[in-house]
């Protein structure tokens, strides 16, 4: 509501810098996507795959910001969201032979259903129960990819089918990295968008104060449904998107490690920042390969930069950059 | 900031592609063979980073010895913490920045099977197991898919044909963890069994991490088995065997490959729950025996810090099958004779595993059999034969 | 069997109760959730192991030390990563106590993680028979060093003046400070209470399994059942909670299936949230968040 106040006064300082602030940007973007299409002329076989996990964590980062950061709820689900989705394209692809496109599509439906799923008791529970709740449920799935044999192939998993056309690039690393890239871009774009409508809105009201949100006719529980709904949706893709890359799928890469990483990720990228979502992910998925000689010591590493990013600056890279660029501050940051 | 990351990332594979280019030149005298390892250094599976150096310490001391004619070995080894994304990582980072010339590696049979694709792509590349036990690695074959360790299959038969070893057991229950390696191990164990007209008469599962196997214990004991199949860790083994004794299930039991026996014994406390114990063994000789004594030499010179084991061990008979094949192929080193080369051996003795080692262009499992191993009058022995129960 | 199940749900609910109740006390005291409980047991279990078979202690000088120190690592975990955070949201805090616990995991693992950690049993000894329930003397161990635990702190915080003012400063920290008790120093005494029962447990479960770095995470899960079920922030509650789930386990595994043990835990924890979020035992408490 301050915010509102806050605009209308110094409202044609505002336009004047917004629109500055634009253009600039469509200028970064453009350079960005130029380099981002260029980069596979520049790296090998290797460091392609090692960006391409980057491009799915990026992905994943800002879904899982949307509950986190955006709604402002402590869930633990997203490791099973991202399995979930994993699982509905490995499946359909192996039990339906669907297209590629389509087993995409059924990730995400996967995950918006596992989203609205967790959203129901969030509807009722917040908090630490939620939190506990939602470890509980990502568990529960485990067990259920393991012990499902007949349809998940149990605990030893299985391989995913290589589509054809990811090859026709000279090498399917190259391939997959065009699709996860246009995939990211349109998702993570929709979600910009998403946040700043009135929906975005919504969460962030819930976010503050979920009373208050509702006595100013905030809809809490729709705002729950629709933020969990649609981080389902977008881990749900990645997930999809990381049945591609590894070609198989466990059960034991949706478990607490993979929960910590994403959680590491999203927190120094910063809670309510798409951006430093995005950045997160590329440092925190790039360092542990860079530092491949000094395995043993990642789990320490994260804990460290968590507890860093807790004292020193709560609002992660994102909040770094809103403090240092103005350009490149988002409007539903985290105040 | 992509923009950055795009530049890191591109000076990045330029330094690499450089330096490469400069060990290539360097080295054109007498350039040594690049060997590619990948093995769990961390994570839950961190035990298992001493069957990489257990092989890593052979190379080691090949190239103390001069190498393999006149060649030096040299290794690189990698980290997959027994996940699949960082093993496809690693495998990856060998050949396309590496460049090795084969990969030995792999423990977790997770990440074996999710490179298998990737190694079936690039068929020329030589790809030799360092301890993955899963049967459906080498099963059906890939050309260039090595396995020169006990699977699953080999496993699970060499422990039912154990337990029907006397005439008296027909009743065979097995309690099992559900996870990957459980599992691998359960199958063939029930498929062994109706290969002899049988089928378990009990099974049921205890996770890892459990404290307590009461309520699978007293199952088991209504079933009224003559032997148990323990497909369990060593803690969970020692929590069972101690449940199992404490409700009066005294039949032979026959564990896995992996627990220790006299830790298993320690553990419980009790001398009479190990009794009937009997444990599948990878190795020729206990490794306290003086066979043995030359090889925790060896180890201790490279890894000092390393505590010695029975799985230390599990991955040196594929690198002395590895230098035995380079050395036959004599100056001519290439990756195709090296995977015909493979294909022929036949009866290796590594002096270090239970079994010889055979393949074939048809069969890519090389070890096809393992000993039990027993604790008599309190001393590990490999014995041949469920004892007679006694009185 | 129904009778030997129960009865061995009871051995193992009593450590699943204790663990409990340690999270308890500290959310009664602090209104946080630790997230990293499980890990106090796991460095309990491993301060044992350390000064038992590293430094070749005996037990009885092994297991005081070990409770001194993880005394002190609770201590140190409030004063250096809890007390900086100062009034900072709900969120920060989980996310706090979600670090440390992988920070312990991994210096642990570091350390100790390519070692295949064990302690001797505490007690020796044939099991005993009474009928149709066979126990060994481990089992009454763990049952009356369980109970011997938990019936001094209800002691403590029902009949002594310390526990007392102990109860007043966790429902009102402000009232508490203005009577002129040091709110911070009791923050500071009831992390290190609750490392401390972790150190506990860990002393009863840990002989009869391994000691490893990932230990923590079953534990911290039944805990969180037992809490869950018995009502969270119920001292009552969270030892009946705790006894319950060993229980139902056992029940599960025994008459249903053996592959529904492992999940026994999560299901309490989903069905009692969805169905009634304030316990089985418990009063309905709104969290202070």
């Amino acid at each position: 509501m301050s915010k509102t106040a806050d605009s209308s006064a110094t409202g044609n300082y505002r336009v004047n810098h917004l629109a500055r602030g634009r253009t600039l940007r469509g200028l970064g973007l453009a350079t960005c996507l130029a380099l981002l299409l260029g980069l596979p002329l520049l790296v090998n076989e290797y460091q392609q795959f090692v960006v391409n996990t980057m491009v799915i964590y990026a992905l994943i980062a800002v879904g899982f910001n949307v509950v986190l950061g955006y709604l402002g709820q402590l869930a633990f689900a997203n490791a099973a969201f991202f399995g979930v989705g994993a699982y509905a394209t490995g499946l359909t692809m192996v039990h339906l032979a669907l297209p590629l496109p389509l087993a995409l599509l059924a990730a995400g439906a996967a995950g918006t259903v596992a989203g609205i799923a967790v959203a129901l008791p969030a509807l009722r529970v917040q908090g630490h129960y939620l939190a506990i709740f939602t470890l509980a449920f990502g568990e529960l799935m485990r067990w259920v990819y393991v012990h499902a044999d007949a349809v998940t192939f149990g605990p030893s998993g299985f391989n995913v089918p290589r589509p054809a056309a990811l090859g026709l690039l000279g090498s399917p690393e190259r391939g997959k990295y065009y699709l996860f890239l246009a995939v990211a871009i349109i998702a993570i774009g929709a979600t910009v968008r998403l946040l700043r409508s009135r929906f975005g809105r919504a969460f962030v009201a819930v976010r503050n104060n979920e009373r208050a949100a509702a006595s100013l006719g905030v809809s809490v529980a729709r705002a729950k449904i629709i933020a969990f709904g649609w981080s389902g949706f977008l881990v749900g893709v990645a997930g999809g998107l990381y049945a591609l890359l590894n070609g198989r799928v466990t059960p034991d890469s949706f478990g607490l490690a993979q929960l910590l990483l994403n959680f590491a990720i999203v927190m120094i990228g910063g809670l309510g920042s798409v951006l430093g979502s995005i950045l997160g992910a590329i440092l925190l998925t790039g360092a542990p390969e860079l530092l491949r000689n000094f395995a043993g010591i990642e789990e320490i590493v994260f804990s460290l930069l968590l507890i860093g990013v807790l004292f020193f600056m709560p609002k992660g890279i994102g909040g770094l950059i809103a403090a240092r660029i103005p350009a490149l501050r988002e409007p539903l940051h985290r105040e | 900031m992509r923009r950055t990351t795009a530049i890191v990332l591109g000076a990045l594979s330029f330094a690499v592609q450089s330096t490469g280019c400069v060990n290539a030149q360097e080295t054109t005298s007498s350039p040594p063979i690049k060997i590619g390892m990948f093995a769990p250094l961390t994570g839950s599976a961190a035990f298992a980073a001493k069957v990489a150096y257990g092989a890593s310490s052979v190379y080691k001391d090949i190239n103390d010895h001069g190498g393999i004619n006149g060649r030096k070995l040299e290794l690189v080894l990698e980290d997959d913490a027994c996940d699949p994304n960082k093993g496809i990582a690693a495998v990856k980072k060998l050949t396309a920045q590496d460049r090795v010339f084969l990969i030995h590696g792999g423990w977790c049979s997770n990440v074996v099977l999710a490179i298998k694709p990737e190694i079936e792509r690039d068929n020329t590349l030589p790809y030799v197991v360092l301890g993955a036990a899963s049967a459906s690695i080498s099963t059906p074959v890939t050309a260039n898919i090595f396995q020169p360790v006990a699977t699953t299959q080999a496993v699970a038969n060499t422990m039912v044909d154990f337990a029907l070893s006397r005439p008296d057991v027909k009743k065979v229950a097995i309690i099992s963890h559900s996870d990957e390696w459980g599992k691998s191990h359960l199958q063939p164990a029930i498929d062994a069994l109706k290969a002899h007209g049988l089928t378990p008469v009990e099974t049921v599962y205890f996770e890892r991490g459990s404290t307590d196997a009461t309520s699978q214990t007293l199952k088991l004991r209504a079933a009224k088995p003559d032997a148990v199949l323990a497909v369990l860790y060593p803690a969970e083994l020692a929590i069972y065997l101690r449940d199992a004794y404490k409700y009066g299930v005294r039949v032979p039991t026959i564990g896995t490959q992996g627990a220790s026996i006299e830790d298993t014994e320690r553990r419980i406390g009790i001398p009479d729950a190990v009794r009937d114990l009997y444990i599948f063994y990878p190795l020729s000789q206990t490794i306290s025996s003086d066979q043995f004594k030359p090889w925790a030499e060896i180890f201790k010179k490279y890894y000092p810090a390393e505590p010695i084991d029975t799985i230390t061990f599990i991955g040196v008979g594929g690198a002395l099958a590895i230098a035995d094949v380079i050395k036959r192929l004599g100056p001519d080193v290439t990756r195709e004779r090296f995977l015909s080369e493979m294909n022929k051996l036949t009866n290796f003795d590594s002096g270090v595993q239970a079994s010889t080692m055979s393949f074939s262009p048809l069969d890519h499992a090389g070890i096809k059999s393992g000993n039990m191993i027993h604790l008599v009058d309190g001393v590990p022995t490999i014995v041949s034969k469920l004892s007679t129960p006694k009185p | 069997m129904l009778a030997q199940l129960a009865i061995s749900g009871i051995v193992v609910g009593s450590v699943y109760a204790l663990v409990a109740l340690g999270m308890t006390i500290l959310f009664r005291a602090t209104s946080i959730v630790n997230f990293g409980h499980g890990e106090f047991f796991m460095l309990g279990a491993f301060a044992i192991y350390v000064l038992k078979q590293g430094f070749g202690w005996s037990y009885p000088v092994a297991i005081a030390i070990a409770f001194g120190l993880l005394f002190l690592v609770g201590v140190l975990v409030e004063r250096v990563l809890i007390r900086p955070l100062g009034s900072a949201p709900f969120l920060s805090f989980a996310m706090m106590t979600v670090a440390f616990s992988f920070l312990f995991k991994g210096l642990t693992r570091f350390f100790y993680g390519r070692d295949v950690s064990m302690l001797p049993p505490l007690l020796n000894g044939e099991p005993l028979d009474f009928g149709s329930v066979v126990l060994f003397p481990q089992d009454f161990l763990v049952i009356a060093g369980a109970g011997a635990t938990m019936t001094i702190f209800f002691l403590f915080f029902e009949y002594t003046q310390v526990g007392k003012i102990v109860q007043a400063a966790s429902q009102a920290p402000r009232g508490a400070a203005l009577v002129g008790i040091n709110v911070p120093a009791f923050h500071s005494a009831m992390w290190g209470v609750a490392a401390l029962t972790g150190a506990v447990a860990a002393l009863l479960i840990a002989p009869s399994t391994l000691v490893y770095p990932d230990m923590g995470g079953q534990m911290l899960v039944h805990a969180f059942a037992a809490m869950t079920l018995g009502g969270f922030g119920s001292l009552g509650g969270a030892v009946l909670g705790g006894l319950s789930l060993g229980i139902i386990e056992n029940l599960m595994g025994g008459y249903v299936s053996s592959s529904l043990v492992e999940i026994s835990a999560y299901l309490v924890i989903m069905l009692v949230l969805l169905v009634r979020p304030q316990g089985v035992f418990g009063e309905w408490r709104t969290s202070r968040v």
